[in-house]
């Protein structure tokens, strides 16, 4: 469900599919352990995400918060249109990055 | 009818494709019941159903001239889903709660909600109404 790619020090993971109740905690799991494993500047591709619910906006979340506690950031790219609605009537855009590409992402994060 | 374990969300999807095909619903309406039977739903199993795994969850859904109505059924504990708070949509991300995001998804997609013990069953009600049809050339 996830790719991961190193580009220098800069993580991207790219998801598949649904992010919803039923995946989410393995998910969080994933991406939380990369962080713990020293990953602190991440992409989240969500080119290939049809589907988020709460269940997936919730990891997004957690995600944002451990990074922001070890000094990271990161970068949310290619969300769909039913994807960007869900993050904006949660209010997530507003303490979010989203960029629309991958390259997009990376300068961003290069700042 | 849906069990109460959450894996059947996957099912649920499913279902509401077939459904809405078959009443020929544009995509957005499918995308909102889609998401808000999914909040719902997720909470029954999880809070109602206590992750019990034999409780069942009944999906009925009706079209009508200028709506949908569909109606979620229940004989979990007596849960009233639009009692609870608010969500946190405002605060900074260091301040921002965790949780109630599904119920806000359902209040802010679905046009009419409404919730009411039934004996020992939770009925839930959700109105959705068509987008107003373009006027057609022959109107102006």
């Amino acid at each position: 469900m996830i790719e991961s790619d190193w580009v220098e020090d800069v993580l991207v993971l790219a998801l598949k599919g649904r992010l919803d109740s039923v995946n989410a905690s393995a998910v969080e799991v994933s991406i939380t352990d990369q962080i713990k494993q020293g990953a602190n500047r991440l992409v989240l591709d969500f080119t290939e995400i049809s589907y988020v619910s709460s269940a997936g906006l919730r990891v997004v979340l957690v995600v944002a918060k451990r990074l922001k506690e070890v000094g990271g950031k990161f970068v949310l790219v290619g969300l769909a249109p039913s994807v960007h609605e869900v993050f904006s009537i949660s209010g997530f855009l507003q303490i979010l990055t989203v960029c629309d590409t991958r390259e997009a992402a990376l300068a961003k994060l290069a700042e | 009818m849906l069990r109460s374990d959450t894996h059947e969300i996957r099912k649920l999807a499913d279902a509401i494709e077939y459904l809405a095909e078959s009443m020929q619903l544009p995509p957005a309406m499918v995308f909102k019941l889609n998401l808000a039977l999914d909040e719902l739903i997720t909470n029954t199993i999880a809070y109602g159903y206590a992750e019990r795994k034999d409780g069942e969850i009944d999906i009925e859904m009706r079209r009508h001239d200028d709506r949908v109505v569909v109606r979620l059924i229940d004989q979990a504990e007596a849960f009233d889903p639009f009692a609870a708070a608010v969500a946190d949509t405002t605060s900074s991300l260091e301040d921002r709660k965790i949780g109630g995001l599904g119920i806000h998804f359902v209040r802010t997609l679905i046009d009419e909600v409404s919730y009411m013990r039934d004996e020992d069953r939770n009925v839930i009600t959700l109105t959705l109404l068509f987008p107003p049809q373009p006027a057609s050339a022959s109107d102006g």
